[in-house]
């Protein structure tokens, strides 16, 4: 398998809007894409094949200031080719994005929204060291809570945020 | 871009009035044409949530202009103004109905009610219109002409009239729901309000539009013996009648109850709520029955395409009919049963315990949406009354009874003409400090009561929002009471040390700690815990539920007899050394006073504080305990490893999790939060005491535990069935407590069969008690339980 991240060029962002539309059932206009994949290029990863340039799979994140007091990673979408499936291709992409993201950015936490009744999404997020913090109610348009995961990567995570300094003071 | 351009020239605009058209083709283009490449435009409004749902024209799944390729010509060309049939009129209301509770069931307006062309064209009439007045609302659509419209003089009846008042009543209660929505609701999660910029009758009289429905009744049984058959007539009366009823339900906000004072029945004022349970259960029974009738064409995803439309084309939702109905039926009955509960409060003790057992418990995703906000509106009105009460009572005084039953009654602090004489100046200060105080409280019970009829989850959020305010409330009362205790002698002593008595500060520490418990507690329900951050909760609750119980058996206790020993010895003791005359007398009247209003109420609080309070949390703490020593069971027994947390835990720790999980009470200052290592010194994973004895010692223990804490559930469960002894605390009829603490019970003699099942495992297995699961013989399993706080952890054999 090849991993690599997104080149910036119109066919590959063709290519991963049209892997994402087809497998999550919410659609996503093509703003969605490009705020993701323009302004964190770093932080899509794709992954095809050794012998077919064809794309399996997709990883899209970003990282920004939370409350101006933490830097948060958050994980947007994740796609698998359902055929691909079962090949611990997820969890790679997780693990890169989450390596890559404490590198470039030293992040203090990282988090993401998961169906509560998609079972294989928690156990792989939670095996990574992700904790539920929130319930959401009826989170998704199918009525459906949601959990908001947290992987806590420095002390700021775990601090409320009324006792943290603004970043950069 | 030719793409693009040529997509345009698809479209085919056909810009006949210049006047009103401004072709912007070029100067659209010469705009992009300045985006460089990889750039996101936006306006700084534009936020993600907005992408998400952004419209992207010429994209199928996306813009709704496309649906005019969808939709059939049929449902494009719907005429509403057609006449109708009984039977397409019992099927439309009756979808009509099912849309309604499919909308309260989390949906939107766009994909529900405003789907049926009858309603959309009635608003449209109505919001263009000047006069807003309910002529205008007509079922017919200006864009559409049939020629013969058909039907008999009935049929026009029927939709002329009949039709227009169903559909008026129904979007006056929809506007309604609307207007609960946006002042309690929280948008998209409860309900979503997106109205497609139709107004929904806001300005037309609720009183016309009821005599709408009424008269419409009387037609119908006007013409019963000339048309139809009387079956659908008698069903269509009941359609409306229903109706008629869900536009009553309003007038709930204007009614009054006070608690303390004799009570009024209310039930001859809410009969319609009983009413409409009974024709939904006797006569209507279901919504379906008449569905093959919906005339084809009059529900669609026309709205979508035809009106301002700020989201993306979606599919219509409808829930299924039978559920429709139940939620319908437990819309009035829930009401129905709320209100009558409530009105049949007269103490503030059972107000506490009605809020906490019988709203706030169950504000599930089976309670009604609409209800839920509708109570809070009627619980809490605009100027802060409580259930409307005309007497007085709002937040603050409702604070102050909550106070007074938890251990503040006749403290001296509150009664200020009893402070001892000071100069003006400082009397001034002090009542404003005082005052400050009092406001503070009143907030913290307006977010807390207000929360009550909050969804679980987001109560949970707001508890742990409002647990800051607690603790930082706790620090500027015990600054306050000690301030003016020890400068001015302001406030009482405790009989026997004298030492101040601070009853203030003493109620907000135990608020806090009750509220910290329900906040660690409500984790497990909401299943926000992995099976390896139990026992750190469990541990955690039982610290914090022992230190409550140290709170309600001491301080507290001694506050409530240092006032009965002062109101009967101290007082009497004062009164001998006075000389006889009018001070005497006085004194022996306040006494006298004191002792028969004060004394016993004060005998009340203390019996509800020791036989119900401490108990309760005397069982959580046993429970919880017991639970900890299981988890240490298990850990030495290798089923489950309490120092391990995630299998590939490589980014984060155990500690950082048990750190991030306890973040909502790193900042209180008393209770400290334990660490990390307190918690791991607490669970006495000493590896290397492994031993049979020590395993069976710990064993025996935990049982020991269990079966204490289910003696104090059902010592608990006794005092609350014994009617003359709680009847005073707990209204009649409400269960709610008593359920609490049956499965409470429960769940303790499921753990006591869990543990023996495992002692009878280790019993088998010689080789058990160190190696018993070194090869992964056994695994735990969470699972619901009998009480919403503890799920069921099972040792299963690994097949």
């Amino acid at each position: 398998m090849n991993f690599s991240t997104f080149n910036q060029t119109a066919e590959e962002f063709e290519e991963i809007s049209a892997l994402i539309s087809s497998h999550l059932s919410e659609p996503y206009s093509i703003y969605v894409y490009w705020f993701f994949l323009n302004t964190w290029p770093e932080y899509c990863i794709t992954v095809r094949l050794e012998n077919d340039p064809k794309l399996v799979g997709v990883i899209i994140s970003k990282v920004e200031k939370h409350r101006d007091v933490r830097l948060r990673g958050y994980i947007g979408m994740l796609v698998i080719d359902p055929v691909h499936r079962g090949k611990g291709l997820a969890s790679k992409l997780v693990e890169m994005t989450i390596e890559r993201m404490i590198q470039i950015d030293n992040v203090d936490e990282i988090s993401l929204e998961t169906e509560v009744i998609n079972k294989g999404a928690l156990k792989l997020y939670e095996s990574l060291g992700f904790m539920r913090t929130k319930r959401l109610y009826r989170y998704y348009l199918n009525t459906h809570d949601a959990f908001r995961l947290i992987l806590p990567i420095t002390e700021k995570s775990m601090k409320r945020v009324a006792f943290l300094p603004a970043l950069g003071t | 871009m030719n793409n693009i351009k040529d997509g345009l020239d698809d479209l085919n605009l056909n810009l006949k009035d210049p006047d009103n058209y401004v072709d912007i083709t070029d100067l659209l283009f010469a705009s992009v044409k300045s985006i460089e490449n990889h750039q996101v435009v936006k306006s700084k409004y534009f936020d993600l949530l907005e992408g998400t749902r952004a419209v992207e024209t010429d994209n199928i799944r996306l813009d709704t202009g496309m649906l005019r390729y969808e939709l059939s010509e049929e449902e494009l060309a719907f005429d509403p103004s057609l006449p109708i049939s009984v039977k397409s009129m019992i099927a439309v209301m009756d979808k009509l109905y099912t849309l309604l509770m499919s909308w309260l069931n989390n949906s939107s307006l766009p994909v529900t009610i405003l789907s049926c062309r009858y309603v959309q064209t009635i608003l449209q009439n109505y919001t263009a219109s000047v006069t807003k007045s309910i002529d205008i609302c007509s079922l017919s659509d200006p864009r559409i002409r049939t020629e013969n419209k058909g039907g008999n003089e009935f049929e026009k009846f029927l939709s002329e009239k009949v039709l227009k008042a169903f559909i008026l009543g129904l979007c006056k209660y929809v506007g309604f729901v609307l207007g609960v929505g946006t002042s309690i609701l929280y948008e998209e999660e409860d309900l979503t309000t997106r109205n497609m910029d139709l107004d929904f009758l806001s300005q037309l009289d609720k009183k016309s539009v009821l005599e709408e429905i009424r008269s419409a009744i009387f037609l119908i049984n006007d013409k019963k013996d000339s048309a139809g058959n009387l079956i659908d007539l008698d069903n269509l009366i009941y359609r409306l009648e229903i109706l008629h009823k869900m536009n009553e339900i309003e007038s709930i906000l204007k009614l009054s109850f006070e608690i303390e004072q004799t009570t009024y029945s209310i039930k001859p004022t809410i009969a319609f709520l009983d009413e409409s349970v009974y024709i939904l259960q006797t006569q209507i029974k279901s919504l379906s029955n008449y569905r093959s009738y919906i005339p084809p064409g009059s529900f669609s995803k026309f709205v979508q395409l035809d009106l301002n439309n700020k989201s993306i084309t979606t599919e219509l939702y409808e829930l299924d009919t039978t559920e429709s109905f139940n939620n319908l039926v437990n819309m009035f009955s829930q009401l129905n049963e709320s209100l009558l509960k409530s009105s049949e409060i007269s103490n503030y003790y059972q107000f506490q315990n009605f809020i906490q057992y019988e709203i706030t418990n169950n504000m599930n995703s089976t309670f009604n949406v609409f209800v839920r906000g509708l109570f809070q509106l009627f619980l809490i009105r605009d100027n802060k009354a409580i259930m409307g009460s005309t007497r007085g009572e709002n937040i603050l005084t409702v604070t102050q009874k909550m106070m007074e039953n938890l251990n503040t009654i006749d403290s001296q602090i509150f009664d200020v003409n009893g402070w001892p004489d000071l100069k003006e100046p400082i009397k001034q200060d002090i009542l404003n400090k005082f005052d400050q105080l009092l406001n503070d409280l009143e907030s913290i019970s307006y977010h807390t009561l207000s929360n009550s009829t909050n969804n679980r989850c987001r109560q949970r959020q707001l508890m742990s929002r409002g647990l800051l305010v607690w603790d930082t409330l706790q620090v500027a009362s015990e600054n306050f009471e000690l301030e003016v205790w020890e400068n001015f002698r302001i406030g009482d002593e405790l009989e026997g040390n004298n030492q101040p008595s601070l009853p203030i500060s003493s109620y907000i520490y135990y608020n806090k700690l009750s509220l910290m418990i329900d906040i660690l507690f409500r984790g497990f329900e909401l299943d926000l815990y992995k099976i390896f951050e139990a026992p750190q909760i469990y541990w955690y609750i039982s610290y914090l539920s022992q230190l409550a119980l140290e709170l309600l058996q001491g301080r507290i206790r001694h506050q409530l007899e240092s006032k009965v020993q002062y109101l009967t010895t101290g007082l009497s003791k004062k009164i001998k050394k006075l000389k006889a005359g009018d001070k005497k007398e006085k004194m022996k009247k306040l006494q006298q006073e004191k002792l028969t209003h004060v004394v016993p109420k004060i005998n009340l609080t203390i019996q509800y504080n020791e036989n119900y309070l401490s108990k309760l949390f005397e069982g959580y703490f046993r429970i919880t305990d017991a639970i900890k020593i299981y988890f240490s069971l298990l850990h030495f027994v290798k089923v489950i490893d309490l120092l391990k947390g995630p299998p590939k835990s490589k980014y984060t720790s155990l500690e950082n999790i048990y750190n991030l999980r306890m973040k909502p009470f790193s900042s209180i200052g008393v209770p400290s939060l334990p660490t990390f290592e307190h918690y791991k010194s607490a669970i006495e994973i000493n590896e290397t005491n492994v031993t049979k004895e020590n395993v069976r010692k710990i064993y025996s223990h935990c049982l020991d535990e269990f079966n204490e804490a289910k003696n104090i559930f059902r010592d608990l469960l006794e005092f609350i069935e014994n009617k003359k002894l709680s009847g005073y605390y707990f209204l009649d009829g409400c269960s709610g407590n008593e359920e609490w603490i049956k499965a409470l019970k429960k769940t303790c003699i499921h753990y006591l069969v869990e543990v023996k099942k495992l002692g009878k495992m280790l019993d088998e297995d010689n080789a058990a008690l160190t190696t018993a699961n070194d090869k992964k013989k056994y695994d735990l399993e969470l699972e619901t339980g009998f009480h919403i706080y503890f799920p069921k952890i099972t040792v299963r054999e690994r097949s």
